[in-house]
């Protein structure tokens, strides 16, 4: 019965990993932005990039 | 306060490196075997050096051990935070 | 030990004239979950991290900030200094220019003064990589709630940069306490 629709089982984490742990993923350094590009984007990994879009504030809010 | 143009343009391109040099930084921390990260890393604190040297001797000093000079310019305007970085107008 | 260098990590920037957003920055400036919680916190944490990668990261990314703290700071600063007492009171600020001129001054976006009480160090260092991991979420969404409360495309800018580290430092302390975790299990059965 289907009913929460959840995709996450414990075997999708392979055989190493614990209960009652957390684990985020290593990171595995490739392309890197250019310097001013990294600045300005606030890393220099563009796997790491998570640009926050922002709501134009209107009068109505 | 506004600072020359030339002298923005160079330490934007200052920032903007050692920006990067905080990212690797941080990046060898935790994968301090990662050999192509130590590569990136010493080729632009070369850069990085490279530059600071050239700006602290046309605009003064950017620590206080580089300070003196004929005279002792580490406590010259303007600060940090007084600096107009001009983004505005990009 | 620390040095300071003559420079901003980030060439912050305001279009000015929203004093509102001055007061709600003091949110990062001293609040719970500030760039000064966050320095504090992880340079508190060092001395019981048992692998040098998480002894390296704790000193690294609090370092960084303490830059981010001058970061917030120099926003403020460049917001009210040529505002009068008079906007200052109508913009809510009354208070803070009562008591500390155009000071800046470690306190919340209420006022409130910083304390330690914001931060933990239990000696543990599972726990306080958790620690320092809920942090960074905390930064993260009270830059995304000071971005939406401005139009000041500096200030948004610049706030957005800020939220951005949060997430690569929450990459970092999370691999640091996979390094202590795999550190710790195998000191178990050594």
């Amino acid at each position: 019965m289907k009913k929460y629709n959840m995709h996450v089982s414990p075997q999708m984490m392979g055989p190493g990993f614990k209960l009652a742990r957390a684990y985020v993923p290593f990171q595995v350094m490739d392309k890197i932005y250019e310097p001013w590009k990294g600045l300005m984007r606030g890393t220099i990994f563009p796997e790491l990039y998570d640009p926050y879009p922002k709501k134009k504030r209107s009068e109505e809010d | 306060m506004k600072i020359s143009k030339d002298r923005l343009e160079l330490l934007k391109e200052i920032m903007a490196l050692d920006f990067s040099l905080i990212e690797l930084n941080l990046y060898l921390d935790t994968h301090p075997e990662d050999e192509k990260a130590l590569m990136v890393f010493k080729q632009y604190s070369c850069k990085s050096r490279e530059l600071k040297e050239k700006y602290e001797n046309q605009f003064g000093p950017l620590t206080a051990s580089n300070g003196a000079n004929r005279e002792w310019k580490w406590i010259e305007d303007p600060w940090p935070w007084e600096i107009d970085y001009e983004m505005g107008g990009r | 030990m620390w040095i300071y260098e003559k420079k901003l990590q980030y060439p912050a920037w305001v279009e000015g004239g929203d004093l509102n957003i001055a007061k709600l920055l003091f949110a990062q400036y001293g609040g719970p979950d500030s760039e000064l919680s966050a320095g504090i916190r992880y340079l508190t944490q060092r001395t019981t991290m048992p692998i040098p990668q998480a002894k390296a990261i704790l000193t690294d990314i609090g370092t960084e900030e303490l830059a981010h703290w001058e970061i917030i700071g120099t926003l403020i600063h460049k917001i009210i200094e040529k505002a009068t007492p008079k906007q200052l009171e109508e913009a809510g600020i009354g208070p803070h220019y009562i008591q500390h001129g155009k000071d800046l001054y470690p306190h919340d976006a209420a006022g409130v003064p910083w304390t330690a009480a914001y931060i933990q160090a239990l000696g543990d260092p599972i726990t306080n990589l958790h620690e320092d991991m809920a942090a960074e979420q905390k930064a993260r969404t009270t830059y995304e709630h000071l971005i939406q409360s401005t139009n000041d495309k500096g200030v948004i800018e610049t706030l957005s940069f800020l939220r951005q580290r949060e997430v690569v430092h929450f990459q970092r302390f999370g691999e640091a306490l996979r390094l202590v975790q795999e550190y710790l299990d195998r000191k178990m059965y050594y």
